[in-house]
């Protein structure tokens, strides 16, 4: 708990955070890409966006105050990315590996992941809420502070990472694992946790409200 | 626009930085600590406080404002001044505050307290105890709790999907979100 607190006391953003701007097509309500005047649906080439978020990690620079929601990513290694300060909303990521990653105030609500790995890294004030996860590994993370409400999560592994002050509520589980992990001040409200495996994890740290919890382990 | 987000050990609150690209006069929101991490943030920055927005006066949310006037010539931006050991100027629903380059609206959110305000800096909600990620502020009793509920479905759920909120407590949200998934805004009154 002491390192996610000093983790958060020095949460620092780069300037400046995306601001959201409308797609220019008329009745589009979707945000336009940042470079773009439209939204994904409306651009015909994305290439721009996706050569600089894949080169990212290996010229070493973070992606910070994008607009980029609705991309969508298949099989690719991002290994070692750092972004901050972006809206990813609405983005689909399939096989993509984000190993060692840094994810600081990114917004990725509405974002479907499937088969991704996150294993060993570091998020901060994230927003995954309202987004499906499925066979993706969280493993040896630092979550802190994100927001998971409404999200729906398969088969997802998020062992020995610390997920302090994470908020779960309202989120469906299905054969999740959360062993090993500190939960101090998560909080589970009315969320379905069918399945999930809580053991070795400080479960008395944790809220947990009207929760289903059928066939789970603590 | 340049953002930071502070996390404040006294009352495991978050505390609110926006000031100008360029640097100058910034507007801080719910200092709950004045402490070496805020001050980075502000002098790294070539940031001044020169607005101080307290969205209800409850302890995790002002106590480092004392510090703070020693440093900065601020000014504090209350619902309710008199319960404040420090001179303070109203700010009342609908309002308008020009403070540097941003323009801060007024949002009357009374129910977790009778004081509780929200301020709309661009798509930015900073919500203090009134709307959490999937929660609500706490209540004394059940009129209180219907008062915070009639609050936030006149003031808040009426912005955009997309605004971005940033609350005192936990991770930030959208509108969005919030209007689809949390569980506390469908009860009855």
């Amino acid at each position: 708990m002491a390192a996610a607190i000093a983790n958060l006391r020095a949460s620092r953003y780069p300037p400046p955070m995306f601001v959201p701007v409308p797609c220019s097509v008329d009745g589009c309500v979707a945000p336009a890409l940042s470079g773009s005047a439209a939204c994904v649906a409306h651009t015909r080439d994305c290439g721009a966006w996706r050569e600089r978020l894949t080169s990212s990690p290996a010229r070493g620079q973070p992606v910070r105050d994008l607009g980029l929601s609705g991309i969508s990513l298949s099989d690719a290694d991002l290994s070692g990315l750092e972004v901050s300060g972006c809206d990813l909303s609405r983005a689909s990521f399939t096989r993509v590996r984000f190993v060692g990653s840094s994810l600081l105030l990114v917004f990725l609500d509405d974002a479907s992941f499937d088969g991704c790995d996150f294993s060993g890294s570091s998020f901060q004030n994230s927003v995954f809420a309202g987004s499906r996860l499925s066979d993706c590994l969280f493993t040896d993370c630092e979550i802190i502070q994100c927001n998971f409400v409404g999200s729906r999560c398969a088969r997802v592994r998020f062992d020995h990472s610390d997920l302090y002050g994470c908020r779960f509520t309202g989120s469906r589980f299905d054969g999740v694992s959360i062993r090993d992990c500190n939960l101090t001040r998560a909080q589970f409200d009315r969320a379905h946790l069918t399945g999930a495996d809580f053991r070795a994890s400080n479960t008395n740290q944790a809220l947990f409200i009207e929760v289903d919890s059928r066939g789970g382990e603590r | 626009m340049k953002f930071f987000s502070l996390f404040s050990p006294v009352g495991l609150s978050n505390a609110y930085l926006v000031g100008p690209d360029a640097g100058g006069d910034a507007v801080l929101i719910d200092p709950g600590a004045f402490d070496a991490p805020l001050l980075q943030a502000v002098e790294g920055n070539g940031l001044t406080v020169r607005s101080i927005l307290v969205t209800h006066a409850h302890n995790a949310h002002i106590a480092g404002i004392r510090a703070l006037l020693k440093v900065y010539d601020a000014r504090i931006y209350s619902n309710q001044p008199s319960v404040l050991d420090f001179p303070a100027r109203h700010v009342a629903d609908d309002q308008e505050l020009a403070l540097g380059e941003f323009t801060v609206r007024v949002r009357e959110t009374p129910g977790h307290s009778i004081d509780s305000v929200c301020f709309l800096i661009g798509g930015m909600l900073f919500t203090g105890d009134t709307l959490s990620a999937g929660g609500i502020g706490r209540t004394r009793d059940g009129y209180a709790r219907g008062v915070l509920l009639a609050s936030i479905r006149r003031k808040l759920l009426v912005l955009d999907d997309g605004t971005l909120v940033f609350p005192g407590h936990g991770p930030p949200s959208t509108i969005g979100i919030e209007r689809r998934f949390n569980p506390y805004l469908g009860e009855r009154l």
